[in-house]
């Protein structure tokens, strides 16, 4: 890179990176039309009609209006998800602990509607609130792992996370079971005050909007603020952000405490939006697929919306598939696997030496 | 049978199917792949074994397909990552997704269905010891040979020309090239291989342990295998001191909860985790880089 | 140093084909020519020096022999044979080794295990007894001493050169590559590595030596090529040359270029850096700042003078304040900023050119202007909100100032070269409101015109009352411009020469660690 160069000037993009529409578009379409046609060859294997099973994934998810709001209701928990992956990603670090996080937030927002003893009005900001805590001090195990003890956070987080499932197991099957029920692994209901208000259809409720206001808070914070552009240095290239004065390790640490802050939230709005009691199971692989998601997305707003649609639309597909052809509803997985390996496969990435 | 003689035994039992997955990923992780989709692998050899031995009577035949499916699995992670150049935690991600849905797919007509387990075959004589006898010498043929086979692994990763190539690929894939070796098809093959004892692994559950067919079969073992691999250090015989752990914890919270101790078993089942962390801890203490230097480059998201 | 001056007597059979013979190899990368259509011929039992300043296409040319790069045009021979290479594989299968300036031995493993790497053979089993009993014998012929079971990361440098080079002789190669060999030795090293390759030559190795240091060339080449600008400027026995031909060659038009820029000594203007007894625990191989006390008045340039890997790396993380001093204090502008965090450093004026502007000083993912926010300077829209227009005024205006041609404003930095990298840093840096500056190699990388240009900066800078620490490469650069010149060896201030007495043989000598008189 020594050897004497022509310099080249050229009237180039606009600076300070315009968004760059149209390719994702592109990509997004091939790998989704790519994955589709390889999951029909496995339907085909299995002798199932691969025409039909679209199609009853398409009615019940995109076709009706039905079908369109229950992807809303599932692009709650895999958009706060891919969330939580992608604030820590803009600064470098890999949060594959979305889904522990999430456990966390769950038990955090349990605890506080059910033994906070706070009036009914002030349920739902009480646990939105312990939520965030919980699923940011969960990540932020994690942060200070890193940031103190040099520990990655990708392996450390998504070891905590079968730690949060028994820890969440622990409670609901011990301390919190509940009392009054028969001898169920759930803990007591909770009270109507503490459920979020359904705002769109059956079953959207008031936590569409944290969505929305967690995209958009992320697009204009990247885009317009200094926190963001440090940010983004911090992730660009840590040694240069280090040498022009960024602290870099504040930036790691509220980056992840940010990202489980999300997740929290993402569990608090599954117990008090959907289930109504904390009880196992209550993430149905959440955490993992909000890690695709985000990838899919490019840990970029828009991107992460459409990509959590997308899944959103294939998991509520699933549903139906259970129902109408007596597929099991983890059949879906198989698209969103092809999918995000279309796409990664799609994209320009270095390439080992020698490959 | 006395408390110290159920909890070995079931150590073994429960042990042997997460020490196939994690010596598998020893050797991907060796050669500076990390697959975080072993679960999927181990579900693919579960189910493809579990199917041709319902097929054939033959448990045996079943082995060999468990065997190609793992490592077919990883074949799909070992494309993207090596040749495509993809992130090698999303990869192993979605690889776990894909064989949760392909198996759960493939596997409903056999849930529930009957298959002729593999037996186990009591060592004649040895297994008559007192103790001893029942602990070591009384399991299924895929059993016994997990433990040979993760000496014989220690012998290729440190011993052997090979072992020497892989971990050079591990380590850096550049100066790998520059001695002249081919790192894309080292680890081509280290994944593949991976894949595969990973796919032995799961059949071990649905061939012997449980003889049963059921969806998510392997229940997360696939994840405890590649805290495994980290708790032991890149080492084949103290993953295999690790997996044993794993399963004497298994065995134990059976034993306790069987004679009404209270332990919770959800406090017991975060010790692997846990453990694991801690061990991570202290070697980033000691300002030691505890893993492959190839692995590095995952987590600094160049990967 | 006793090592004989004169060239060995040429061993070559008339006839013979050479060992290694290249035709019209060329290269380029996107629109760079690094190698054009360059011939070269390497005999058994001769040692064929090339030689070329840093960015001559050396590098590329050895890249190509060794099977790295495909050559774009034209084609070699082994023993008068053809030869296609599509990897190193297929070069040391012809027997072709080379030994690398950034070695390729893997830190994690054992120098056994190294070597066993590139042991041609199949087969499972690794046979530590047979391949021990092969490195001891070249061991002991070439007196290359590496304790064979050591892991390689404990390795001094000068063992790990030995072990690399045993890498290569063990896997049968007879054909040489030594890409600047000597470039990371101490001195005594060097003596003992050149006689180690006089022992290869006399035993028919054909031997390639890349390098541009003079004094190895007459010590043992036999033959000479030149290459400047990716073309070879000339070449031929050695003894049709002397040291001075040989360096204009090399160097070209730069020769006359030095001490260009006119710099008149200014006076010191008050207070600007200071360190007092700093040390410093290295890391990463880079040595450690030993009890260094140094001070750049206001207005004044003092260049410091060091062989790279002798703790001049140290001063930007000293400077910016990263890491931990041992001991020590650091002042700017008089002011005590020892525990001062980096921000508050560099927002009272501190700016740093740094050694590896791609590595430490600039976002690869960013834009052209977006890399210029990346400075504590006070411009416009300041504030927690970016002011896009604004701020992309300023990117144009500091650009529209610069000397030398910039790449467009949107361009993301990890699609320019270095040089244009380079050039990105130093406007951004470079500016007027910078009263302490750090500059590592400022004209690294680029044309003449454009490092001409760099100086002048640096000279306006300094009138306008800036403290100045310089650390260079370019000997000529820094007598050039220096009020002052230091001389860094392992880790020591070993030496101080005032403007006018500069002496070149003097500070040579200090570098490579010469008793100070």
């Amino acid at each position: 890179m020594t050897i004497a160069e022509t310099v080249r000037t050229r009237i180039g993009a606009p600076a300070f990176g315009g968004p760059q529409l149209l390719g994702p578009f592109v990509r997004f379409g091939l790998a989704i039309g790519a994955a589709i046609a390889v999951f029909s060859v496995v339907l085909l294997l299995d002798g199932t009609n691969p025409l039909d099973t679209v199609q009853l994934m398409w009615d019940a998810s995109v076709g009706t209006e039905f079908g369109r709001n229950e992807v809303l209701v599932k692009l709650i928990p895999f958009g706060l998800c891919a969330l939580a992956v992608a604030v820590p990603a803009r600064v470098g670090l890999i949060n594959v602990g979305g889904e522990g996080q999430f456990y966390i937030g769950a038990w955090a927002a349990a605890g506080a509607i059910l033994y906070s003893g706070a009036p009914g009005p002030a349920l739902i900001p009480l646990a939105l609130v312990a939520g965030a805590l919980g699923g940011g001090a969960w990540a932020g195990i994690v942060a200070l792992l890193r940031v103190k003890g040099g520990v990655n956070e990708a392996i450390s987080s998504l070891l905590l996370n079968f730690v949060a499932i028994q820890f969440v197991n622990y409670f609901v099957y011990g301390p919190w079971k509940d009392p009054s029920g028969p001898n169920w692994p759930f803990s007591a209901k909770f009270p109507g005050s503490a459920m979020l208000p359904v705002v769109w259809g059956d079953r959207v409720t008031l936590a569409i909007v944290f969505v929305a206001v967690g995209l958009v808070a992320m697009f204009l914070v990247l885009r317009y603020t200094r926190i963001g552009y440090e940010a983004r240095v911090v992730g660009g290239n840590p040694l240069a952000a280090e040498r022009s004065g960024i602290p870099v390790a504040r930036y790691l640490f509220l980056a992840m405490v940010v990202g489980g802050a999300i997740a929290g939230i993402a569990g608090m709005a599954e117990v008090t939006g959907i289930q109504g009691r904390l009880r196992p199971g209550i993430s149905v692989n959440y955490g993992y697929i909000g890690f695709l998601a985000a990838w899919l997305g490019g840990h970029r707003p828009l991107g992460i919306l459409l990509a959590a649609l997308l899944f959103g639309a294939i998991s509520v597909g699933g549903d139906s598939l259970q129902l109408g052809l007596d597929l099991p509803g983890s059949t879906v997985n198989i698209l969103m696997a092809l999918i995000l390996f279309a796409v990664l496969a799609g994209r320009k990435n270095r390439t080992g030496v020698g490959a | 049978m006395s408390f110290v003689t159920s909890v070995s035994t079931g150590a073994i039992r429960a042990g042997t199917s997460v020490m196939y997955a994690s010596l598998g990923e020893v050797i991907a992780q060796r050669a500076g792949i990390i697959n975080l989709g072993v679960e999927g692998c181990m579900l693919a050899g579960a189910l493809a074994g579990y199917i041709v031995t319902a097929e054939t009577g033959s448990p045996y035949a079943g082995i060999v397909a468990a065997f190609v499916a793992g490592g077919l699995l990883a074949t799909v992670h070992a494309f993207l990552v090596v040749t495509r150049g993809a992130n090698q935690l999303a990869s192993g991600l979605a690889l776990m997704f894909l064989g949760l849905g392909l198996t759960a797919f493939f596997g409903r007509p056999y849930v529930n269905d009957q298959i002729t387990p593999l037996r186990d075959y009591p060592v004649p004589m040895l297994s008559e010891i007192p103790y001893f006898g029942p602990v070591l010498f009384d399991h299924d043929p895929l059993t016994y040979a997990v433990f040979p086979l993760a000496g014989a692994l220690w012998w290729f990763v440190f011993r052997s020309r090979w072992g020497v190539m892989l971990r050079a690929v591990g380590e850096s894939t550049e100066s790998a090239f520059a001695a002249g070796l081919h790192p894309a098809r080292i680890q081509y093959a280290a994944v593949a291989f991976g894949g595969a004892l990973a796919g032995l692994g799961g059949a071990q559950i649905s061939l012997a342990y449980t003889a049963t067919w059921v969806e998510n079969l392997t229940n997360g073992r696939g994840f405890i295998a590649v805290a495994l691999v980290i708790f032991a250090m890149w080492n084949p015989l103290r993953a295999m001191a690790g997996a044993l752990l794993f399963g004497g914890a298994v065995a134990l919270q059976l034993q306790l909860q069987a004679r009404g101790v209270g332990v919770s078993p959800f406090l017991l089942d975060m010790t692997p985790y846990l453990l694991t962390i801690i061990v991570l801890l202290a070697w980033a203490q000691r300002g030691q880089d505890a893993f492959p230097a190839g692995l590095n480059k995952v987590f600094r998201g160049t990967g | 140093m006793t090592a004989p001056v004169l060239a060995a007597p040429t061993l070559r059979p008339r006839g013979a084909a050479p060992a290694l013979s290249a035709r019209g190899l060329s290269k380029r990368f996107a629109d760079v020519v690094a190698a054009d259509n360059i011939d070269l011929d390497a005999y058994s039992g001769e040692i064929l020096a090339i030689l070329g300043e840093n960015g001559a296409g050396k590098s590329t040319l050895m890249k190509m022999l060794y099977g790295y790069y495909h050559p774009d045009a034209g084609h070699l021979e082994v023993d008068g044979h053809a030869v296609r290479f599509h990897s190193p594989a297929g070069a040391r299968a012809s027997g072709i080794g080379m030994v690398f300036q950034n070695f390729t031995l893997i830190p994690a493993l054992s120098v056994v295990e190294n070597i066993a790497l590139v042991q041609a053979g199949r087969g499972l089993r690794l046979d530590r007894r047979r391949l021990g009993r092969r490195i001891s014998e070249l061991s002991d012929r070439y007196q290359l001493e590496v304790r064979p079971n050591a892991i390689v990361r404990d390795l001094s440098v000068g063992e790990r050169q030995r072990a690399e080079i045993l890498k290569v002789l063990a896997s049968d190669a007879r054909i040489l590559i030594m890409d600047e060999p000597t470039s990371v030795l101490a001195p005594h090293e060097v003596e003992s590595l050149l006689g180690i390759l006089r022992r290869l030559r006399d035993d028919g190795y054909a031997i390639l030596l890349i390098t541009h240091k003079m004094r190895e060339v007459f010590a043992c080449a036999s033959q000479v090529t030149v290459l400047r600008r990716g073309r070879v400027i000339g070449g031929g026995p050695i003894g049709d040359f002397d040291a001075d031909s040989l360096l204009r060659m090399m160097l070209g038009e730069r020769q006359d270029q030095t001490a260009a820029v006119e710099s008149p000594p200014a006076g010191p203007m008050g207070p600007g850096i200071r360190l007092e007894h700093v040390s410093t625990s290295g890391t990463d191989g880079r040595s450690a700042l030993r009890d260094v006390s140094l001070s750049v008045p206001a207005g004044q340039i003092v260049g410091v003078a060091a062989v790279a890997g002798n703790g001049q790396s140290g001063l930007a993380d000293v400077l910016i304040g990263i890491g931990k001093l041992k001991s020590g204090a650091v002042f700017l502008g008089g002011d005590n900023v020892t525990r001062a965090s980096p921000a508050r450093r560099l927002e009272s004026g501190l700016c740093v050119v740094s050694e590896d502007p791609v590595a430490f000083g600039a976002v690869g993912a960013m834009s052209v202007s977006e890399n210029f926010m990346l400075t504590r300077a006070p411009v416009d829209g300041k504030g927690r909100i970016l002011r896009t227009r604004r701020l992309l005024a300023a990117a144009a205006r500091l650009a529209s100032r610069s000397p030398f041609p910039m790449p467009a404003l949107g361009r993301k930095l990890e699609t320019l070269s270095g040089g244009n990298v380079q050039r990105v840093v130093i406007v951004r840096e470079l500016q007027s409101h910078c009263r302490f500056l750090l500059a590592y190699y400022p004209s690294r990388g680029l044309d003449v015109a454009s490092s001409r240009a760099v100086q002048q900066m640096l000279v306006d800078l300094r009138a306008q009352g800036a403290a100045i620490l310089l650390v260079s490469e370019d000997f000529d650069e820094l007598r050039a411009l220096s009020d002052e010149v230091l001389v860094l060896y392992h880790g020591e201030v070993v030496g101080t020469f005032g403007r006018s007495a500069v002496d070149p043989m003097r500070v040579g000598q200090l570098m490579t660690g010469g008793r100070a008189a």
